[in-house]
């Protein structure tokens, strides 16, 4: 913002004309230099400070209107006038005056300021008592009453560009701001965990887990589904890693084997434990169990020591140990699976591979490199981009010279030097 | 002609006999070199058991399969799995069993541009009108002599050649709706579903889908959470209610029509259906769409009546 330099500010003119002395003598014919010659701190009639009040100067603004000579009996006086007129000292409503410097409801940040400006007060009155010199230094002290104007000194910076302003004032801002006030709901998350494992391991890890827990409740002939209810007492169900999962004889069901004999009954009773809890427990609350657990199971142990061979025949045709497993899974792994995938898998085995499978190029290029068969084919260049005629004379060499012929023609516009 | 046919009755037949075969023997030897427009149209069979006792939409089949690999579709009804999710959690609630000629069926391109044209003549509103040279306010007072002037012969100041004059064979509002055969339209709506189901595009959800807040920022962060908005493809959400009844969605979605739309299922085309990146339906909305598009299905009311 430009600044309107003081002195022009009509209100210190109006004050120079009346105020200037006539028996002032002054060596500068400037009016600026003449009003500025006037000693502010001696003078006593609080009109003098008018100007004062209406810069917007941190260090003038300080200076009270009035300062009373005896500051104690002045409080004194105003409490017993406030006490007659509220009735009693107690009932004195806003006795603290917001815009004294000590007062409480002062933003605390401005301390640093104000110190600021007693620091320099004392200078700037011998300035100002050199009355003689002023116009010389007028450069400098106008240099820095600039200085006082950032409250961040030394830190602050300018932007050249609204990258990274806040804006405000747009219809969305406007709406975002009304639903602040409002104290809108938040929708945290869903029922899948925000981020996607994408480690085959882990994503190995957490089937087996599912696969684990299911067939173990189906065997104890429990509710399938508690698999998947959301409870802290799933993180105690570290052993479960160290059990073996085999297709049973029949290849319908799968076979699972704990390390220890007390292991089965502990995962009965953690998930029994879990069902009491759970019927209180609100089951659209999103689940404890992240894919960060996930991936810390599979640190400690091999595909080979979690499954038995044959593993990927078992089958999950049943529709409830289907459901199971598949909802078990999108909570451990964050993956949707779509209902044709769902459909169409039958086995575990496939269930991985789905999964595990990497995701669709987006792009050609990317599925072409990823191929490599036409990248090992002498002839056939692959670029991401379209090919230019620029690109073409750049290959060959000829675009140097190209640029060269233009620029001394002066044709070259807008190019990089 | 006739006398040809008379003569060798059998020429025709044999004839054919021999160019299917020789097209068969064709297409054994040469490999498929083009995408079918039926697509993605194999179908790994269920238990017939389970086929028929799942025809019932919300009933939950128990019997078991081994079979792993895909079979060719059976005669008869089968059906396709789909969960059900809650909403706005989307948490996986329960399967639900649909017949394959709603939700499976093979894509007809063909049928679904016919459907789509149809729509477009439909909402077509051709209301374009000009004034042609009787209906413009003037005089029929021939403008100058017919011979004589030097000039061209002119009738009254209506003429379609003078400005200011009727415009010739100008646009009149009209009905540029075309017909469709019902059953046409019924196969294209559940193509178009079946065509979503098959790229996993069709969330349908247990209740309503009502929203908890009305506000924008709200259904932005469901939207961003399920990954639904404009980096994935936009949603079309339709519901059952009416907007009275889902109130906070329609306000929440007014906003934000570049993440998606919410519609409710009696103004969902199937040009809407095949429009944005997935469909998120309520179940009683689906069943809605499923009713009443099924013409081609059912016995018509007039075979019925002669049956009785």
């Amino acid at each position: 913002m430009r600044r309107i330099s003081r002195p022009q500010q009509p209100i210190d003119l109006l004050l120079t004309s009346f105020r200037r002395p006539q028996t002032q003598s002054s060596s500068s014919p400037c009016l600026v230099c003449n009003f500025r010659a006037i000693s502010f701190p001696k003078a006593r009639h609080p009109s003098t400070y008018v100007a004062a009040r209406f810069s917007t100067s941190t260090r003038l603004r300080q200076e009270p209107i009035f300062k009373p000579k005896n500051p104690e009996k002045a409080k004194a006086f105003t409490d017993s006038i406030q006490a007659k007129l509220w009735g009693g000292q107690e009932n004195v409503l806003g006795r603290e005056d917001p815009y004294d410097r000590n007062s409480p409801m002062r933003v605390p940040g401005g301390g640093k300021a104000e110190n600021e400006v007693e620091a320099k007060r004392p200078q700037i009155v011998e300035e100002e008592e050199v009355s003689e010199k002023y116009a010389d230094e007028l450069a400098e002290e106008s240099h820095s009453t600039e200085d006082e104007y950032s409250p961040d000194h030394g830190r602050y910076e300018e932007a050249k560009t609204w990258h990274g302003l806040e804006r405000v004032g747009s219809k969305e801002w406007a709406e975002e701001y009304q639903d602040q006030e409002r104290g809108r709901l938040h929708f945290r998350r869903g029922y899948l965990p925000s981020t996607k494992i994408t480690d085959p391991e882990a994503l190995d890890a957490a089937l087996h887990r599912a696969i684990a827990e299911v067939f173990t409740l189906q065997k104890v002939g429990m509710d399938l589904g508690l698999t998947s209810k959301r409870a802290g007492s799933q993180n105690d169900l570290g052993f479960i890693q160290s059990v073996k999962v085999g297709p049973s004889k029949d290849g319908n069901s799968a076979i699972v084997e704990f390390s220890d004999s007390t292991n089965e009954s502990e995962i009965v009773q953690a998930l029994e434990a879990l069902a009491k809890t759970s019927n209180s427990v609100d089951t659209e609350s999103s689940p404890d169990i992240g894919p960060e657990e996930a991936s810390s199971v599979l640190e400690t142990t091999t595909q080979s020591q979690r499954w038995k061979e044959g593993w990927q025949s078992i089958s999950i045709s049943d529709p409830d140990v289907k459901f199971a497993v598949v909802k078990r899974l999108m909570q451990l792994t964050g993956h949707r699976l779509s209902d044709p995938v769902i459909q169409d898998t039958n086995t575990i085995g496939q269930l991985l591979a789905r999964i595990t499978a990497p995701p669709k190029p987006k792009k050609l290029v990317e599925a072409i490199q990823g191929d490599g068969r036409l990248q090992a084919v002498s002839n056939v260049k692959v670029s991401g981009q379209r090919v230019t005629p620029m690109d073409k004379e750049q290959e060959v060499g000829r675009l140097k010279v190209i640029e060269y012929a233009l620029r001394e023609r002066g044709l070259l516009v807008g190019a990089p030097s | 002609m006739a006398a040809r046919h008379v003569a060798n009755p059998l020429r025709g037949v044999i004839c054919q006999l021999s160019r299917t075969s020789v097209a068969q023997d064709g297409l054994a030897k040469t490999p498929r070199l083009t995408r079918s427009i039926t697509t993605e149209t194999t179908v790994s069979s269920p238990d017939a058991a389970q086929l028929y006792a799942s025809a019932n939409l919300t009933s939950s089949p128990k019997s078991t399969t081994t079979s792993t690999s895909p079979s060719p579709a059976p005669i008869g009804p089968q059906a396709v799995t789909t969960i059900i999710y809650s909403f706005p959690a989307l948490e996986p609630l329960r399967f639900e069993y649909y017949p394959v000629n709603h939700l499976y069926l093979p894509t007809r391109r063909d049928i679904l541009h016919r459907a789509i044209v149809y729509e477009g003549d439909m909402t077509r509103l051709g209301t374009a009108s000009t004034k042609w040279r009787e209906e413009v306010h003037g005089s029929t007072r021939k403008v100058r002599p017919q011979k004589g002037s030097g000039k061209a012969r002119l009738g009254d100041k209506k003429s379609p050649m003078l400005r200011g004059g009727g415009v010739a064979f100008g646009p009149k509002p009209r009905d540029f709706s075309t017909k469709l055969p019902r059953k046409v339209y019924d196969l294209a709506w559940r193509t178009a579903l079946s065509y979503r189901y098959r790229k996993g595009e069709l969330i349908i959800v247990d209740e309503s889908l009502e929203m908890e807040d009305y506000s924008t920022g709200y259904a932005r962060e469901v939207f961003e959470a399920h990954q639904w908005g404009r980096p994935h493809g936009r949603s079309l959400l339709v519901t059952e209610g009416p907007r009275h009844e889902r109130t906070n969605l329609f306000r929440a979605l007014d906003g934000m029509g570049e993440e998606g739309r919410a519609l409710t299922w009696e103004e969902v085309d199937v040009k809407d259906l095949l429009e944005m990146g997935r469909i998120v339906v309520e179940k009683g909305a689906l069943a809605r769409i499923l009713e009443a598009h099924q013409t081609d299905l059912t016995k018509t009311k007039r075979l019925v009546n002669k049956l009785q």
